[in-house]
């Protein structure tokens, strides 16, 4: 993996080279052991939580930030995968492992239904297009009470049977399963971020995301690629919906389908850094705590909204002063005090 | 032949910026497209290699119809184009912007960067590939712009003034490159308001005015031609050149 990367310029430093990795490995064995000394269920959550904004801003991010496509339309997908899993649970007693898989399918048809007509879009168009997408899939699952046999209880949503300890229904008294299986997860998305980044598709989406008429005279397919970025993409933010709702055992529509956490997954990317694979991590870093503290001290406050005028003040910050993200703080920061180098792109 | 323009015509609402241009290419020649502001040169490029569909006409491209084809296809084919304004791909650095262009005949990273590394030295901007693309120089800037068509081993480049805003050394620089390009097999037709790299440079000019051919012929015989003179060289440049044809 190369997400601690050596830039070109310091090849020649290879003594150097070697202490990159470092915090890689500290910070993979300290989240490894997390679940040994932390017992408190309710942080343990927080810590599950966490992992899964920067799972699914990472599958937002594949297509947002390598193809530059604002796509505001990836709630969609947490809604179709978490949906489709507990409805085929429910119903119809298949395993929501399996269920899974479908709804990651689902998901892939469905990218190709919105991607199709809007990828011929750019821009603020395009991302107008998904908001309208979104809002509308939102509005269908909180009117639509019944499909045929199949109740999907509307706005009211949908409650899981709880079954106890069990591998085969994806549900597990401890939190400490659901902790690892998200980290495993979130590894995954980072993995083939990677191999996506590093490849020709990565290539041609910088491209895209930079210069879409550039990219055609050179050979560029823009629509194919982008259609391709926004399928992976889909798919496994649909994975991330079933675990949603095996986490929870309930899910409704104002919740997983929202707006609202479409534009978390976009805002945690760009805190972070988006187009990069570390972005999404750094973001959610920021984000997720911030939102929890600003909703816990400041939402009771006399002035209605505060919290969310705060959140929103400090991502404008970052934004007006950094709009690569906090990553690139972070590389100029760790650079200088472990490497005493400027140029040391540590967290690619 | 390798290309051959039909009746093509552009309008765009009621403005005809491109009106029933007919155009042969030999294979190997380069072709220098001259004409004033708005005259349609740049929409005749657009429209041969895909930017903007023409109205009517037809282009062939070695015997095959191209007409209403998308751009990244016609690179495929071995045409590309150059930008007036310059398009980098500017938060890249300079050996990945051409890296996206040597993608077009390998699927592998490795093979793309060894290609575009070549290529990158025949631009003479080897000693700058980790640079990023927007700290370039305009002369730079234009440099990277051909190696990125370059990369993709056109058979008929498009070239929209690589030449402005170039000083006199850089200018002769450049042309001299191209020159070498044209040994190697490539055809070009180029967009250039600089005379002297368009001079030296055609075998044929072909002169554009309000979307029209208002003549064709060899840099000597444009540079006489009645109606390119009051159109857009000028009496002053037409007798310049004169004079320094005598010496």
């Amino acid at each position: 993996m190369q997400i601690f990367k050596q830039n070109k310029l310091m090849n020649n430093e290879a003594n150097k080279a070697n202490y990159s990795y470092l915090p890689l490995i500290v910070i993979g064995v300290t989240v490894l052991i997390i679940p040994l000394f932390i017992t408190n269920p309710a942080i343990m959550h927080l810590f599950i939580l966490v992992f899964w904004f920067a799972y699914l801003s990472s599958c937002w991010n594949i297509v947002g930030g390598f193809s530059g496509q604002l796509s505001f339309a990836h709630a969609v997908f947490t809604a179709l995968g978490a949906y489709t899993s507990s409805v085929f649970f429910i119903y119809y007693g298949i395993s929501p492992w399996l269920g899974m898989l479908i709804g990651g399918l689902f998901a892939v048809g469905v990218s190709i239904l919105i991607g199709l007509p809007t990828f011929r879009l750019r821009g603020a168009y395009f991302a107008l297009a998904t908001i309208a997408v979104g809002s509308t899939f939102q509005t269908l699952l909180t009117m639509v009470d019944k499909i045929g046999n199949v109740r999907l209880w509307g706005a009211q949503g949908l409650i899981l049977p709880i079954k106890g300890d069990s591998w085969s229904a994806f549900q597990f008294r401890s939190k400490i399963p659901y902790y690892y299986i998200m980290l495993i997860m979130l590894v995954g998305i980072i993995f083939i971020s990677c191999l996506i980044k590093e490849s020709k598709m990565g290539y041609y989406l910088r491209a895209i995301a930079q210069d879409e008429d550039a990219s055609k005279a050179l050979g560029v397919n823009p629509a194919k690629y982008k259609l391709l970025a926004f399928i992976i993409s889909g798919f496994f933010a649909a994975l991330g919906g079933t675990f949603y709702a095996q986490l929870q055992l309930y899910i409704e529509p104002s919740d997983i389908a929202s707006l609202q956490l479409a534009i978390q997954l976009i805002l945690i990317s760009i805190i972070g850094g988006k187009g990069s694979l570390t972005g999404p991590l750094i973001g959610t870093l920021i984000y997720v705590p911030l939102s929890e503290l600003t909703r816990m001290y400041l939402s009771s406050s006399p002035i209605a909204g505060i919290d969310m005028v705060v959140l929103g003040a400090t991502v404008v910050i970052v934004i007006l002063f950094q709009p690569m993200g906090v990553r690139v703080f972070l590389n100029k920061w760790i650079s200088n005090i472990f490497f005493k180098q400027r140029e040391i792109e540590i967290l690619s | 032949m390798i290309l051959k323009v039909q009746n093509l015509s552009v309008h765009f609402g009621k403005l005809t910026a491109l009106n029933n241009l007919s155009l042969e290419i030999e294979q190997g020649e380069i072709l220098g497209l001259i004409g004033p502001n708005g005259a349609g040169k740049t929409t005749f490029f657009n429209a041969v290699t895909g930017y903007v569909s023409p109205s009517s006409g037809k282009v062939f491209y070695e015997e095959k119809e191209i007409t209403h084809k998308q751009p990244f296809y016609l690179a495929q084919l071995g045409i590309t184009r150059t930008f007036q304004a310059t398009k980098p791909f500017k938060d890249s650095i300079i050996l990945d912007n051409v890296v996206i262009g040597a993608l077009i005949k390998t699927n592998i990273v490795k093979e793309a960067k060894k290609r575009a590394e070549e290529i990158l030295n025949v631009v003479h901007l080897g000693s700058k590939m980790h640079k990023l693309a927007r700290e370039l120089t305009v002369s730079d800037m234009k440099r990277l712009e051909l190696a990125k068509t370059l990369v993709t081993e056109p058979k008929l480049l498009f070239l929209d003034e690589v030449m402005a805003g170039l000083n006199p050394s850089e200018t002769n620089e450049l042309i001299q490159i191209i020159k070498k390009l044209n040994k190697n097999g490539i055809t070009i037709i180029l967009v250039e308001h600089v005379m002297r790299a368009v001079m030296s440079l055609s075998k044929r000019i072909f002169v554009l005015d309000c979307g029209e051919k208002i003549a064709e012929g060899t840099p000597e015989e444009i540079s006489r031609n009645k109606l390119v003179i009051k159109a857009y060289l000028g009496e002053e440049y037409a007798n310049e050149y004169a004079k320094n044809r005598k010496n």
